[in-house]
């Protein structure tokens, strides 16, 4: 891990949902991945038992002493996600933050005690210090390898394929505690660039057309682009996970932007 | 299809040339991104890793390619459907004998026509197709096609068999026109239907042809001239041994002085008289001269005289084809009939025993072996007619019968054979044509109450029957006839050989019966093997061919022209052109439409 980007990385911590939707109906989870306190029912007061754990209301309205009983503290698990296809390193910055996503997810992960785990999009586990190669056009983002129960899930991709993105959205956050999708977009993903005459080829696919870059071509990509974009956004929201978009930077500028889209939260 | 300007298709290397700028056309900045999808709704196929574009069969390619094809062809100048065959020229001469007459400067119309004919055969094109027709009686192709197509057996089109050039010029030095006076008309309709609709006809004459097809060009090189002709001659045998040729002479114009010469087969000459002509008058010539066994040859030669053709006549030795008669009727009948009285009347006629007769008169049929004439009125009852008769003079017995104020008592029933006298219903002459060409006339006469044989129309009728049995003789019909008929010989015998005017064999048709073409005016000699068996003259003897003051040279255009034949062609390409001028506009600016709806669908 590049040293720029642990640091930056240790300011933020994942920001968690306050709707638990695993727990029991009505209760708040802790903030925080790591010290989450997760009610699991009342019992009757015996002595010794603490008094700060007697639900006073409860006694208002049942005359009776009752003590909270919470879940034991477990800690919990992450399952981070990358989309390793051709299109993620189609340009040096994107590869970059890719690789500094994944390595602050780690790293927000242990912090808070979890056991984290990564994974290639459609594909095996990424051991610790195995090195990543960007290659192919998988479009699936569900891991070959199962993801574990009620974990904590991050997906980091861009999702430029022409498919609806729910579909695999739902599936990532079946099961999940909660999903982050975190789309990630370089900046000529964002403004192919202007030329009068261009033969465009599709990094994963080799597909080719050849057409004039104007500005009218542009400005239509672009209009393309944000309904993608927009169509992700709502897929993500759908399957009830955390979205941001953010474009390829340099990880304090890259941290701060999921930090303003609610993703992450200071430390 | 043919080309005006084959040179044009040099244009069709666009084609490949366009293949290759689509080929090979400038590979533009690559650019590798992560959203194709988002560029096209339609991405292509992948091609990476090639050298070359990948040829795509687009709509703007195909455009392209039949917009230069279209091009080359404009520049090619095609011609559709009329185009495709080589210019057609049927010749039309006239082969009348007037075309022979020299002009002041000594050519003949035939020499000018001939001349201006070879002349516009050099200039026509090489791929032309010629035909030569010669008019006549029987119009004929002296150049052109031979034979017709087998699949067409019906259509003389010479699409394939036109006369080549040579062949053409050939027929028109060998040709001669000597034929009596004839209507232009069939030779024109020939050369018509022979050439098609787009052949160019060019009738050559020496005179007016009257009226001719709007498409026929005229040309004429007659000069009005003046001439003399013998008009008609006839040889007579005499008692005392002499001879004597009657001749008529026809002067047309301004000639004085002639001389009529009879001259021996060798030339020599036998007699000639020196004669004062008079325009426009007939001159009657006797020539009295000694008898001799051998034809002759009547000369006319006048100063000034342009047509020579007119100016002689062969005079073969009378042949005598003497009918044999053989009278079987009743004494009584026959002096009914006077048939003695009028048989003197007729000539070369003798009587003769049955066995060798050649016609017998007789009151009931016989077996047909000889010629017949049946005179007997029918059994029962009997009518006297007093006319009106009706009389058809298309049979051979009744040319020249009129019946006037004759009675004719028949009796009543119906005579065997086709009737050629009626009396109202009532058939009273019938003829029959038995087997070998025997003939049996029947007349239903009772001469006790008919005064027939006492008209003039009993010799007639009898001379007529005679007639219909000297045809029928061994030898030929007749011993002189016009120039281009056709002479018959009957019952000739197989080694029958015909020696022309000119000394040469002339073929013959037939076996027992023998005929051949009279196409020269001469003397023509037939032989038995080696021994001679008489002659036969062809004259040429038309007054309205000798009339050479009408004749005049003129040049008379087509009403249709002529020359649109050849200029159809051009009027044909600049319709052509400017539709293939306006289709690969059309084209060009469908690549554009398509090419910009290209581009804007990239664009949305």
């Amino acid at each position: 891990m590049r040293s720029e980007c642990e640091a930056h990385a240790k300011r933020w911590r994942l920001a968690l949902p306050r709707r638990v939707l695993h727990g029991v109906a009505g209760d708040v989870a802790a903030r925080g991945a790591g010290s989450s306190v997760e009610f699991e029912t009342h019992r009757a007061w015996v002595p010794g038992d603490d008094p700060r754990r007697v639900d006073w209301r409860a006694y208002a309205r049942t005359e009776r002493l009752q003590v909270r009983v919470t879940r034991a503290e477990v800690a919990p698990a992450l399952d981070v996600v990358l989309d390793v296809s051709a299109s993620m390193a189609i340009e040096s910055e994107k590869e970059s933050a890719a690789r500094d996503l994944l390595d602050a997810a780690r790293l927000w992960g242990r912090a808070s005690g979890a056991r984290v785990r990564a994974f290639r999009a459609g594909a095996a586990a990424i051991a610790d210090g195995e090195p990543l190669e960007f290659a192919g056009g998988e479009r699936s983002l569900v891991p070959r390898a199962a993801l574990r129960s009620r974990s904590l899930r991050l997906c980091i991709s861009d999702f430029l394929w022409p498919d609806d993105p729910f579909v695999a959205l739902a599936r990532l956050a079946a099961d999940a505690t909660h999903l982050f999708v975190v789309q990630l977009l370089a900046p000529v993903d964002l403004d192919p660039g202007a030329a009068r005459a261009v033969s465009l080829v599709d990094c994963e696919t080799d597909a080719r057309i050849d057409l004039r870059l104007d500005e009218s071509a542009r400005a239509a990509y672009r209009t393309r682009l944000e309904r993608h974009c927009a169509a992700v956004a709502d897929a993500a929201r759908r399957a009830g996970a955390s979205h941001a978009r953010v474009t390829a930077a340099p990880p304090a500028t890259l941290f701060g932007e999921l930090a303003r889209q609610g993703l992450l939260e200071p430390a | 299809m043919s080309l005006l300007a084959p040179a044009g298709l040099f244009a069709l290397l666009a084609v490949p040339a366009i293949l290759a700028l689509h080929w090979f056309r400038r590979r533009p900045e690559q650019r590798r991104i992560a959203a194709l999808f988002l560029f096209a709704t339609n991405v292509p196929d992948s091609d990476a890793g090639r050298k070359r574009m990948r040829l795509r069969s687009s709509v703007s390619l195909v455009l392209e390619l039949l917009a230069a094809a279209v091009l080359a062809l404009w520049l090619a100048e095609p011609r559709i459907g009329i185009s495709d065959e080589p210019q057609r020229v049927v010749f039309v001469l006239d082969g009348s004998a007037s075309m022979q007459a020299r002009g002041s400067d000594g050519r003949s119309a035939a020499e000018r026509a001939r001349a201006a004919v070879l002349a516009m055969l050099d200039a026509l094109p090489d791929d032309a197709q010629f035909a030569v027709v010669q008019s006549g009686p029987r119009p004929g192709v002296l150049a052109g096609p031979s034979a017709p197509r087998a699949e067409r057996p019906h259509d003389l089109v010479f699409t394939e068999i036109g006369a080549p050039r040579a062949e053409a010029a050939a027929a028109l030095r060998a040709w001669t026109p000597r034929q009596l006076g004839h209507d232009l008309a069939p030779a024109i309709d020939l050369a018509l239907e022979l050439g098609g609709e787009r052949a160019d006809v060019i009738a050559s004459s020496d005179g007016d042809p009257g009226p001719v097809p709007e498409r026929v060009r005229v040309l004429a090189f007659g000069e009005a001239r003046a001439n003399a002709a013998i008009a008609s001659a006839r040889r007579l045998r005499r008692d005392d041994g002499t001879a004597r040729v009657l001749c008529d002479l026809a002067c047309f114009g301004a000639l004085r002085r002639a001389t009529i010469r009879v001259l021996g087969p060798d030339g020599t000459l036998r007699v000639e008289q020196p004669i004062e002509l008079e325009i426009d008058a007939p001159r009657h010539v006797v020539l009295d001269l000694a008898d001799a066994d051998e034809p002759w040859h009547l000369v006319l030669a006048a100063d000034g005289d342009a047509l020579s053709i007119d100016d002689a006549c062969a005079l073969p030795v009378p042949l005598r084809r003497e009918v044999r008669i053989a009278d079987r009727l009743e004494p009584a009948m026959s002096a009914a009939l006077e048939i003695e009285r009028a048989m003197r009347s007729l000539a070369e006629v003798v009587l003769a025993p049955i066995a060798s007769a050649d016609l017998v008169i007789a009151a009931s049929a016989g077996d047909g072996a000889q010629h017949e004439l049946v005179v007997q009125p029918l059994l029962g009852e009997s009518d006297a007619w007093l006319g009106p008769f009706l009389v058809d003079r298309r049979a051979g017995p009744a040319a020249g019968v009129t019946l006037d104020g004759v009675v004719w008592t028949a009796g009543r029933g119906s005579l065997p054979g086709v009737p050629f006298v009626f009396a109202g219903e009532q058939v009273l002459a019938s003829i029959e044509h038995l087997a070998r060409d025997r003939v049996r006339v029947r007349l239903d006469l009772d001469p006790a109450r008919s005064n027939l044989q006492r008209s003039p129309d009993w010799p007639i009728l009898l001379q007529n029957v005679v007639e219909l049995v000297r045809a029928g003789l061994p030898g030929p019909e007749r011993s002189i006839l016009p120039v281009g008929t056709t002479v018959v010989w009957r019952e000739a015998p197989l080694a029958l050989r015909i020696e022309g005017p000119d000394g040469k064999d002339v073929p013959a048709s037939g076996t027992r019966e023998r005929w051949f073409e009279a196409r020269e005016p001469g003397l023509y000699h037939v032989f038995d093997g080696d021994q001679p068996a008489g002659h036969v003259a062809a004259w040429f003897v038309d007054l309205a061919e000798s009339e050479l003051r009408t004749r005049r040279s003129f040049e008379q255009a087509p009403r249709a022209p002529v020359d649109e034949v050849t200029q159809r062609p051009a009027t044909g390409t600049d319709r052509e052109r400017r539709l293939l001028a306006l289709l690969a506009l059309l084209l060009m600016l469908g690549d554009v439409v398509v090419t910009r709806a290209r581009r804007a669908g990239v664009r949305g």
